[in-house]
């Protein structure tokens, strides 16, 4: 009666320098990954929107995350009649009533005067 | 003589086409307001990052708690919101092309604080010059989404004068 040889398992290995070289290669692979993220990342544009880094502690603290925890969403589901509808267009105003109140990006926030670009004395 | 006399039509030529850059404000004020003008800088951009990151939430909820839902509703019950679905898509690309132009706008504000403004002055007022532009461009986008929210509400009382009364 033959014993059944013990099925090879293909991480293993007779030399240790071929584990090093496996190693090494995820550790490429890895990092080339890493860096076309990382590139995507900056590139995109959501580096500089990320309030998530940690040197952006001050900042978080300063928005009123208050309306996303109380999101008043409406049902995609369902009959329609004019109380809904009427309904739906009440929330709504408030929504966009906060940002049409928002004054953002002023063209004098970069004047030579606001940034102190201006003689002494002036 | 042929060739001086061409060379200086050349350089005539050359200064009329390109004539130096004058600029708003002297180097030296510049250089004397150097680090006051980019602490100033750097507070704008601090604020604006606040206001963009607040702005983009406000607008996502609106588009997708509110908007999209509430298109979904319409096209169930088989009524014509044809007005609505159509400013609903000029909104989105409003708010595509507002984020466009925020990059484009924090990476010329970035530039500016990166130059030397002790070492190249006039470098330094160029790109102040730059971001200028660019942040008017990014306010009027800002505007353009006030005014597609608000043809919206105007969208949403003629779809409910039709329909329902």
């Amino acid at each position: 009666m033959s014993e059944k040889a013990p099925k090879k398992s293909p991480f293993t290995f007779k030399k240790p320098r071929k584990l090093a070289v496996f190693l090494a290669a995820v550790l490429v692979i890895t990092g080339v990954m890493l860096a076309v993220a990382m590139h995507l990342y900056d590139s995109s544009g959501t580096a500089s929107l990320d309030l998530s880094l940690p040197s952006y502690n001050n900042e978080r603290s300063q928005i009123d995350w208050r309306d996303d925890e109380n999101a008043d969403m409406i049902a995609p589901t369902g009959e329609l009649n004019k109380t809904d509808a009427e309904e739906y267009q009440r929330k709504l105003k408030t929504k966009t009533d906060q940002i049409d109140q928002i004054e953002g990006f002023s063209p004098a926030s970069l004047d030579d005067k606001n940034i102190g670009l201006t003689p002494a004395g002036q | 003589m042929k060739k001086r006399l061409l060379a200086a039509v050349s350089t005539v030529v050359i200064f009329l086409a390109f004539p130096a850059q004058s600029f708003a404000v002297a180097g030296d004020v510049i250089v004397a307001n150097c680090d006051t003008s980019k602490a100033n800088l750097q507070r704008v951009q601090h604020f604006d990052k606040l206001i963009r990151v607040d702005i983009a939430r406000r607008l996502e909820a609106i588009s997708s708690d509110y908007m999209q839902p509430f298109a979904s509703r319409v096209v169930e019950n088989q009524l014509d919101g044809v007005a609505l679905s159509q400013t609903v898509v000029a909104f989105n690309d409003a708010q595509d092309e507002f984020k466009q132009y925020y990059e484009e706008y924090e990476r010329a504000l970035a530039d500016a604080i990166d130059v030397d403004c002790h070492q190249s002055p006039d470098e330094y007022y160029q790109k102040i010059e730059i971001t200028r532009q660019k942040r008017s461009s990014l306010q009027h986008s800002f505007v353009t989404i006030k005014q597609l929210l608000s043809q919206y509400n105007a969208n949403l009382n003629d779809f409910i004068a039709k329909e329902f009364n």
